[in-house]
């Protein structure tokens, strides 16, 4: 591993690098458990409509089918603006896939206003996986 | 290959690595990796450390959102933070708090400013810092917000109005800025599970940095009728970065309609 060239610095410092920390309280914009089900969380596909590239979340809406064959549209909560930026997401991203399917990995909502969820990632249909929120499934948040 | 000249390489490799990550947001990306010391402080002409520089919580000197643990900003195991120590009646209103009245308390919920010192211990956007001769600006990339602090000493402000960054006044300790906080809007939290304030906060910040990759923050609470004593937190970890920051207002929020509806539906439990 990388710090392994760094024999010799002092121990305190070293002690702060080479993984990542404990719990500390989250420090995100909202608390997940309390406004999305972890434990609902499974793949959707359907057709793109709708990107509202805004801050403190980035939505997207998706066609998806329903058990009675209704088309219902669904919204879906991304990260910040900012975040997908720095991982190299751009809005562009879902402009050229608008109209096209996707398959978006996501957890349900609790709230009463239904067909809501919060996206952990998103296929487009060239194929690329974008992680657009946390991987709160497993308790990422 | 010498240990010094390993060592540069690295730092150098390490820090453009960083800068150069193109993920296109593929979830298969690698994460980041915590930075290296990257050599001796920076000092302005006048001798003092230069605490100038864009900052990410944590130690990898950006954000992934694959790995938020990544942006924590200490371990417990190795400098433990005490729980802050509320006096009987500020411990029984916060524990009467549901967990939704938590997330309608938040400053971030209610898109407004984290103020001080949230904007520190709990903010997962980076913070820019302008270092002048007699000024420490610092803008912080969450609401666009900005504050200046002066650092020549001063007195405070003769009865301030409350603001949510408060009344700053700065001086040198060593190699350490000391910022000296009164007059913090109540409409602030110090964490996100319910810790409110008086008008009677006294809020001690301290900045360091002991590396050119790093700057520890550290900020010691005093609010005598909230508080049973002050509260000091961990030395809390921030790292450079070379990303520029970004526009960030919040013009699309659907949180209060959101946690108003669960509060209705749950009694407020979130459950």
């Amino acid at each position: 591993m990388r710090h392994g060239v760094l024999l010799g610095l002092p121990l305190v410092f070293g002690l702060f690098m080479g993984g990542f920390f404990m719990a500390p309280p989250a420090v995100a914009h909202h608390t997940f458990s309390v406004e999305y089900d972890a434990s609902k969380c499974s793949d959707m596909t359907g057709t793109l409509t709708k990107v509202d590239w805004q801050n403190p979340h980035v939505y997207f809406n998706v066609d998806l089918k329903e058990a009675d064959s209704q088309v219902s549209s669904w919204s879906f909560e991304a990260v910040s603006v900012a975040f997908l930026k720095r991982s190299g997401i751009q809005k562009q991203d879902f402009v050229d896939n608008m109209g096209k399917v996707v398959t978006v990995r996501a957890c349900l909502g609790k709230s009463s206003t239904g067909k809501r969820a919060a996206a952990e990632t998103i296929k487009m249909a060239d194929g690329r996986t974008l992680r657009v929120g946390s991987d709160y499934e497993h308790g990422q948040n | 290959m010498s240990l010094i000249l390993v060592l540069a390489t690295c730092t150098a490799a390490c820090v453009s690595a960083q800068d150069q990550k193109k993920s296109g947001g593929d979830s298969s990306q690698p994460r980041l990796q915590p930075l290296p010391k990257g050599g001796p402080t920076p000092r302005t002409a006048g001798g003092h450390p230069d605490l100038s520089g864009v900052w990410f919580p944590g130690t990898t000197g950006g954000y992934d959102t694959s790995n938020p643990p990544a942006q924590r900003q200490f371990d417990p195991k190795v400098t433990p933070e005490e729980k802050p120590p509320f006096q009987p009646w500020a411990a029984a209103k916060i524990k009467s708090m549901t967990a939704v009245d938590f997330e309608l308390g938040r400053a971030s919920v209610n898109c407004l400013p984290r103020g001080t010192p949230l904007s520190f211990l709990g903010n997962p956007y980076p913070i820019k810092l302008v270092q002048t001769r007699d000024e420490l600006i610092q803008l912080s990339e969450l609401n666009s917000n900005f504050r200046v602090i002066h650092t020549d000493g001063r007195p405070h402000s003769k009865d301030p109005d409350p603001t949510f960054n408060g009344d700053a006044t700065a001086h040198w300790d060593g190699d350490a800025l000391v910022i000296d906080v009164i007059a913090i809007d109540e409409r602030t939290w110090n964490n996100f599970v319910g810790w409110f304030h008086s008008d009677q906060e006294h809020v001690i910040e301290r900045l360091t940095r002991p590396s050119r990759n790093y700057l520890i923050y550290q900020v010691t609470i005093d609010d005598p009728k909230v508080l049973a004593k002050p509260w000091t937190s961990a030395p809390r970890q921030w790292s450079l970065s070379h990303q520029d920051l970004e526009e960030y207002y919040c013009t699309n929020n659907q949180e209060v309609q959101e946690y108003e509806s669960i509060k209705e539906k749950t009694g407020g439990s979130g459950k």
